[in-house]
């Protein structure tokens, strides 16, 4: 809500925006791991995913990925382990015959001199039941309408991340004030982000409380307009953890999550 | 307590009772419209003693037996001699006329305030409705707000944000009174105008320190506000027509010499910087001013005021937004004997806060309400001593937040979040007190008690702990509820009560003086707010179970000096502030009924220099203010395990600015031309710069590194406002043109730098916004 106040007093404001040259001193080197078991709803089976990249300073153009580690999932019921083969650009994969929906999993990473942890729960998700296109404008009026309706677990405490298409527009949302009831909502996506097949994928997962708060920051921090409504940034620490090396930070998160998805086509452009 | 109470009332009437006296009391009030004048100096010649008329023009003086020459003297009028036989108590009405500019002169009206270098008083400033009327400003509508930023050691955190901080202490430890009631959000249009407008101000105190025992709640400041109380002779009209908004105020009186009223209304145009063909969406705000008061008989006057104001913004089928203030009051003046002056208060006020998002089939409202009863009396014993007392009792009542849906297909469940109730109850006592010539002391005690009255759903934690530390991780999570909830059954959850000593001493010399002060102030109400500058949404909470008071403490010292028709103003203090809340980062903070699990306390500290120079007389004035401080704060870990925020370092608080120079400067031309020129210079906001970038699920996200640890580039602008008085041969109306240059050489000040990807080029860029460049403004002003 701050993000809309914030909105309308640029657009009240005779603001000007210019690009100025600021030099910044950059931190240091950190792992960057982004990785996810997902299952989807009406699905027993699903896959892991994993990239691994290092942090850059913030003018620098190429991701550094890391192609060369040993990356495994653990499923502590059984002591099942998975090793995930790298395909790309720091990205490795497994697919995963079932996911069970209560039992612990665990992610370690080895890279050089540093071993990785994390340990997450399966979350579950409900079902999208329709996604639209609206004709409503936005604030800044270069945007499309998406309309998403689904409908929440019964029980109180859900937490979903919404993402639409594959270039960072993603949406959290919790159950507070719609518990178990089927919700509406709007997203303003930039045109210029909608492919050019008009086709558009929604994804929706099901996340606890811990990730969407970490989400929260992630999308605060990626948004801010760091003016006077903004709240001060700082460093997002997820879930992931250098055994042996305390020193050398680690940003992302490790999730677990059902997930459900819903293509929507023909959007119309003007 | 109670014996220093009493030992402070023999004192009193020691003093009071030692010889064969006589006192004269009455009201100081202009000859023209009967408007009460605040702060007048009543000065016998032959004895070099004298008094001050109060908040309420009134005043009271005991003297021996004799014939004397009364003097009284105030800003912009002309002195008053009256000849005095006194050999009985004496009540005297002294009529004051304004200077009126002569033919062949040019105006030479004091319109800059001093504060008698004599009293045993710091930190304060004063200002006039009209001084605040001819001060340069965006848009040429004179505010308030705007000039005692220009004052020393009051700031803002930047254009087009809301509030003011002082001293290097956030919004919310400003105590805003608008007669008499408080005031919780003083901004319109997020911070481009403030609540008041100042055709309806007769004055405005800001005290920055060494506030006195009759003020509390607030730690950093009290901006006190006084309306005008109409005009009782005659009708009068007074208006302007700017730019962006329109004024207009009407007086007289109801039955003449007995009562007025006076009515003033202000408005932005509708459209307000949204493009005109645009009409489905609206953003413009409006306010109105009331007030009137009764002479009932000499013992006893009556007032009632009145405040409403409201903003509102509409984006057709987004959202659409309203919020304001509104507040009444009703006064009882009333003279218990020649020595003793009473205040008798009933003040209610309310702020309002309501949003409809469309988009999400939401509908929020929140507030807040108060009661307020204040009783003060002042009794004057003798020229040297003063003893004031008094009570104040103020009822809260919290909305935090009602949530319901916006239309029958909305997905929105209603609920509320658990209403809060809250007594704050105050005596106090302030003596001001004359040592000798030289030594004159003002000192009190404030007490207060607070009580967090019970509530419903108030949650309990896991070993009363409302925040959970992950030492794996290294991150504050807040702790999940309870099932049962917070202690039912007594009427009172908590009950916090402190004594606040409040002590000012001043030693006068040769046409100087040196002062010293100490206050301690605790602060019940907190606005929940996380950025830099409060916004209309942030919610206030009372301190309760989980939520400690504020506490302050502050030393100030002075050295005053007047040389002739320049005085200089200096001032060191040093504050150091406990329970400062802090919010853990990714803080929840909208619509959250479990505050207390995203707070922690933490500690602030500022210090500086202040410096201030004024001339207030001839064809050019000026003011000059200079501020060197320094503000921080820290939020340690509870216990050794715990990073607490910022890893328990201290930083920079958002309103942290290292130099703050600004003039102000009035030069008259000729008669009919003025000038009046503003230059401001300030160091950079305190910011973040990103030390590291990542991506993550195709975002790129900049990492940061310690609080505000960098800095905006420096702030300075140039203002100039040209007035044109026409020479009218007919009186009757009385007009101006206000010619204004905001920025003049047009400085893109940075209000943020934000850094982002560019949708385009895919490159990361920093981009400075900036909020106005230079902007003309022409706004026409009469009065008839």
């Amino acid at each position: 809500m701050k993000k809309i106040i914030f909105i309308t007093i640029l657009l009240l404001m005779t603001g000007c925006e210019k690009v100025i040259d600021v030099e910044l001193t950059f931190s240091e080197e950190s792992y960057v791991i982004d990785a996810k078991i997902n299952k989807h709803v009406n699905s027993e089976s699903g896959f892991s995913k994993v990239i691994i990249t290092k942090s850059r300073p913030y003018f620098d153009e190429d991701i550094i990925f890391i192609n060369d580690a040993n990356v495994k999932i653990i499923e502590t019921k059984t002591n099942k382990e998975y090793d995930l083969n790298f395909v790309e650009n720091g990205t490795y994969h497994v697919n995963l015959t079932s996911i069970d929906t209560v039992s612990n999993y665990e992610l370690h990473i080895e890279h050089q001199n540093n071993r990785f942890f994390s340990q997450e729960k399966l979350t579950r998700s409900s079902q999208i039941d329709s996604v639209i296109q609206g004709n409503r404008d936005s604030f800044l009026g270069d945007d499309i309408e998406i309309i998403t309706t689904f409908t929440d677990l019964s029980e109180l405490d859900n937490y979903f991340l919404f993402e639409f298409g594959d270039k960072g527009n993603l949406q959290v949302a919790r159950d507070l004030y719609i518990n178990g009831n089927s919700f509406t909502f709007s997203y303003f996506m930039d045109k210029n982000q909608i492919p050019d097949s008009k086709k558009l994928n929604v994804k929706m997962e099901g996340i606890n409380y811990k990730y969407f708060k970490y989400m929260l920051q992630i999308l605060i921090q990626t948004n801010t307009q760091n003016g006077p409504f903004s709240t001060p940034p700082s460093s997002i620490k997820g879930n992931i953890i250098n055994i042996d090396n305390s020193e050398i930070d680690v940003f992302g998160y490790f999730k677990v999550c059902e997930y459900d998805e819903f293509l929507i086509e023909d959007i119309i452009i003007d | 307590m109670k014996k220093i109470i009493m030992v402070f009332f023999f004192l009193g009437l020691f003093v009071g009772n030692s010889q064969e006296e006589f006192t004269i009391n009455g009201y100081v009030l202009d000859s023209k419209n009967n408007e009460l004048i605040i702060g007048a100096n009543i000065i016998i010649k032959e004895l070099q003693v004298g008094t001050v008329s109060n908040s309420y023009g009134f005043f009271s003086i005991t003297l021996e037996k004799g014939q004397y020459n009364l003097v009284a003297k105030s800003l912009g009028y002309k002195d008053h001699i009256e000849n005095i036989k006194l050999e009985k108590n004496m009540s005297l009405s002294i009529y004051m006329n304004q200077k009126i500019e002569s033919l062949n002169e040019v105006t030479v009206t004091e319109n800059i305030e001093d504060i008698d270098i004599e009293l045993p008083v710091l930190s304060l400033n004063i200002l006039s409705g009209k001084t605040i009327r001819q001060t340069p400003v965006v848009f040429g509508e004179s505010d308030i707000l705007k000039s005692i930023q220009l004052l020393p050691g009051v700031s803002s955190a930047g254009e087009g944000a809301s509030g003011f901080n002082v001293r290097g202490g956030s919004a919310d430890q400003n105590l805003i009174l608008f007669d008499e009631a408080i005031i919780y959000n003083s901004s319109h249009l997020f911070g481009l105008f403030s609540v008041f407008n100042s055709d309806a101000i007769k004055e405005v105190k800001l005290f920055k320190g060494g506030i006195p025992s009759s003020y509390g709640g607030r730690l950093s400041s009290v901006l006190d506000v006084y309306q005008k109380d109409g005009n009782n002779q005659k009708v009068s009209f007074n208006g302007g027509i700017g730019a962006i908004s329109s004024r207009f105020l009407i007086e007289g009186p109801i039955q003449k010499g007995k009562s007025s009223f006076l009515i003033a209304s202000r408005g932005t145009y509708a459209h307000l910087f949204l493009k005109l063909t645009d009409i489905k969406n609206i953003a413009y705000f409006y306010d109105l001013n009331t007030k009137s008061n009764f002479v009932i008989d000499k013992k006893n006057k009556m007032y009632l005021s009145g405040y409403f104001g409201r903003d509102l913004f509409k984006l057709d089928g987004t959202f659409s937004n309203i919020y304001g203030n509104s507040t009444l009051n009703i006064r009882w003046n009333h003279l218990v004997n020649d020595k003793t002056f009473t205040n008798t208060s009933l003040i209610f006020s309310d702020y309002y806060y309501g949003l409809e998002l469309d988009f999400v089939g939401f509908d929020w409202k929140s507030g807040i309400k108060n009661f307020n009863f204040k009783f003060d009396l002042k009794n004057y014993f003798s020229n040297k001593f003063q003893f004031n007392y008094g009570l104040n009792l103020i009822y809260y009542d919290f909305n935090p937040g009602t949530i319901s849906p916006l239309t029958n297909d909305s997905g929105i469940n209603y609920s509320k979040l658990s209403k809060k109730f809250a007594i704050e109850n105050s005596i106090y006592f302030d003596v001001i007190h004359k040592l000798s010539n030289n030594i004159s002391l003002r000192y009190g005690v404030r007490i207060n008690q607070f009580l967090r009255l019970r509530q419903n759903g108030l949650s309990k934690y896991d070993n009363n702990n409302p925040i959970i530390y992950d030492e794996v991780l290294g991150i504050y999570d807040p702790a999940k509820p309870l099932l049962n909830n917070y202690d039912n059954n007594s009427s009172v959850f908590s009950t916090f009560t402190h004594i606040e000593p409040r002590i000012n001493i001043s030693y006068n010399f040769n046409s100087q003086s040196i002062k010293a002060s100490f206050n301690r102030l605790n602060q019940y109400l907190h606005l929940i707010s996380n950025t830099s500058s409060p916004t209309p949404l942030d919610v206030w909470v009372p301190s309760g179970p989980y939520v400690k008071p504020q506490k302050l403490n502050q030393f100030a010292f002075g050295y005053y000096k007047k040389f002739q028709n320049i005085k200089f103003e200096s001032e060191i203090f040093y504050k150091k502030i406990d329970n400062k809340l802090d919010y853990i980062d990714g803080a929840d903070l909208v619509a959250n009924d479990n505050i207390e699990t995203v707070i922690l306390h933490g500690k602030s500290r500022a210090f500086g220099l202040e410096l201030l120079l004024r001339k207030t007389q001839g064809r050019h004035k000026f003011w000059a203010g200079y501020t060197l401080s320094k503000s921080e704060q820290k939020t340690a870990g509870r216990n050794n395990f715990e990073n607490g925020i910022n890893m328990s370092k201290w930083y920079n608080s958002p309103y942290d600015k290292t130099h703050d120079f600004s003039i102000n400067s009035e030069y008259s031309i000729n008669k009919k031309l003025k000038l009046v020129v503003n230059f401001i210079f300030q160091t950079g906001q305190p910011t973040n710069y990103p030390n590291s970038q990542y991506d993550y699920m195709n975002l790129n996200v900049p990492n940061y590194g310690e609080r505000n640890s960098q800095r905006l580039p420096n702030y300075h602008r140039l203002d100039i406002n040209l007035t044109l008085n026409p020479n009218k041969k007919d009186k009757k109306i009385d007009s101006s043109w206000v010619f204004g240059i905001y920025n003049l050489y047009d400085r893109d000040n940075a209000s943020s730098i934000i850094f982002k990807r560019n949708n385009e080029t895919l490159l990361n860029e920093a981009v400075q916004i900036s909020i106005f460049g230079v902007v003309p403004s022409v706004t026409y002003n009469f009065k008839f």
